[in-house]
């Protein structure tokens, strides 16, 4: 379970990036976080795999008080997680195949155990062909599904995903979201920031609207798709 | 360097012995030679001809007998020399010692000088060599700033972040003191070929001795040592959230 008690983040005064947040969201939720650009999405989610610190409020993780981590145990929380950044952040002098195996050489697995999960990771994405190429030699699409395959070959328990779809083409962004929603259905907690309509008027189930660093609803669909 | 004591002409051969027996025991004393009232004159005629008719008008031979101490060269420039020497004096059938003690006090002075010199320049060159050590290591830090940052997203331990880091450190400091050695050798081989005539009776006091085993050995950790704490310090900002 996630919970964010009263979140607030100024990167710089005047303004607050976010302004008093409070969400729940239980293990096995598909959701989503979405609101304009600017909203405080992005901030949202890096305040919860704790790339940057709120500047007040708690975020409790399974019980555990995040910010209370020290740095250096830190990696135990990130283990549990998948994280699509908004920018991708591959290693552009590394190979497709190499960005998606660092989630796993960092847990010391076998090379062959490391090779047959990278394919299957990039085989969902429906990238494996392109498992030696070099991220500058993809797409946009191409180089956000190398992020994503390298979010979930770890087989995280949470996901968290900031536009995975920003970049894909409507039928390719829907089955990104499909891949999405099938790993939730095996028990993965997924969270996803966007601001497209279609996609959460597909997949909704819950979703809560930001505006201007303010929660400023939360709907919960009926879960007729589940 | 030698020293001269001459002795009482009138020492029986076995006080002679025993003495020189007594100064033998001395781990400053390399060489012990004896020279009789004979072997005295007989040099001092062959180095001075022209006199030799006015000592044959003496009737007696004026030289007394000496033993002539050659110095342990590695003790030459040490302090022990000069309370050795004083403790001679007081012996028994000792009339005189001939020396250079200036000699040995300024080269005792020289070296520590000398010595403070080394240090001064050794933890300066230790500085140094820490200073760039950890530049070097923080420039590559840098260059892989986004893959660190990126490890630690996908939840790598600080140790499996530092392990390469630590390691180029490491290998950056012990190649460092074995340069340092090599080149330490090289000038130990080449300085007598260059300069050793020219020294002359320098030669002693200016002696390069090679590095012993244990020196080898505690250069080239303390080389590892500083390529380890060097990465280890310039990392720590990066692992940070
Ligand atoms: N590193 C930063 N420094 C300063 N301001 C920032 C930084 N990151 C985001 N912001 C500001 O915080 C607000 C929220 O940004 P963000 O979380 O990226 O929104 P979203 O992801 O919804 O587009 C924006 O006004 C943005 O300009
Ligand atoms: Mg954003």
């Amino acid at each position: 379970m996630i919970e964010l008690y009263h979140i607030w983040k100024q990167y710089q005064k005047p303004d607050w990036a976010l302004a008093d947040i409070s969400l729940t969201i239980r293990n096995g939720e598909f959701c989503f976080i979405t609101g304009p650009s600017g909203s405080g999405k992005t901030t949202l989610l890096k305040i919860i795999f704790r790339e940057i610190l709120p500047t007040e409020g708690q975020i409790i993780i399974d019980g555990l008080n995040v910010l209370k981590i020290p740095d250096h145990l830190i990696y135990r929380l990130r283990r549990q997680m998948g994280i699509v950044f908004q920018d991708f952040r591959l290693l552009y002098e590394r190979r497709v195949f190499d960005n998606v195996a660092i989630s796993l050489r960092v847990l010391g697995l076998s090379t062959k155990e490391i090779r047959r999960r990278v394919f299957n990771a990039l085989r969902q994405v429906n990238l494996h062909q392109k498992m030696w190429d070099y991220p500058y030699q993809l797409s946009y699409g191409e180089q956000q599904r190398v992020a994503i395959a390298r979010a979930i070959v770890n087989e995280p328990r949470i996901i968290l995903a900031d536009e995975p779809t920003g970049n894909l083409d409507p039928d390719l962004a829907f089955e990104i979201i499909s891949l999405f929603k099938e790993i939730n259905k095996r028990g993965a907690t997924v969270i996803i920031c966007t601001h497209d309509r279609e996609i959460i008027r597909h997949f909704g189930e819950k979703v809560f609207f930001l505006h201007k660093g303010k929660l400023i609803g939360k709907e919960v669909f009926p879960s007729s798709k589940k | 360097m030698a020293v001269i004591v001459f002795l009482d002409k009138n020492l029986t051969p076995q006080e002679k012995g025993a003495l020189e027996e007594k100064i033998k025991q001395s781990p400053l004393v390399a060489r012990i030679d004896y020279v009789t009232q004979e072997q005295a004159m007989t040099r001092f005629i062959q180095k001075f001809p022209d006199l030799q008719p006015l000592l044959q008008d003496l009737g007696t031979n004026p030289f007394p007998p000496s033993l002539e101490i050659t110095i342990q060269p590695r003790y030459s420039r040490s302090h022990l020399v000069t309370s050795f020497l004083d403790s001679l004096k007081r012996e028994k059938g000792v009339q005189d010692i001939q020396f250079n003690l200036d000699w040995v006090e300024r080269i005792e002075s020289f070296d520590r000088l000398v010595r403070a010199i080394g240090l001064f320049l050794g933890s300066l060159l230790l500085l140094a060599s820490l200073f760039i050590i950890s530049n070097v290591i923080r420039l590559s830090v840098v260059n892989r700033q986004e893959e660190i940052s990126i490890l630690r997203l996908v939840g790598a331990t600080n140790n499996f972040i530092r392990l390469p880091f630590v390691l180029e450190g490491i290998i950056l400091g012990i190649l460092g003191s074995l340069i340092a050695i090599g080149f330490l050798w090289l000038i130990i081989s080449l300085f007598p070929l260059y300069v050793g005539h020219s020294l002359g009776a320098f030669k002693e006091i200016f002696q390069l001795r090679s590095l012993t085993s244990s020196q080898v050995i505690i250069l080239i950790f303390s080389g590892g040592i500083i390529g380890f704490v060097g990465s280890f310090s310039s990392l720590a900002r990066f692992l940070k959230i």
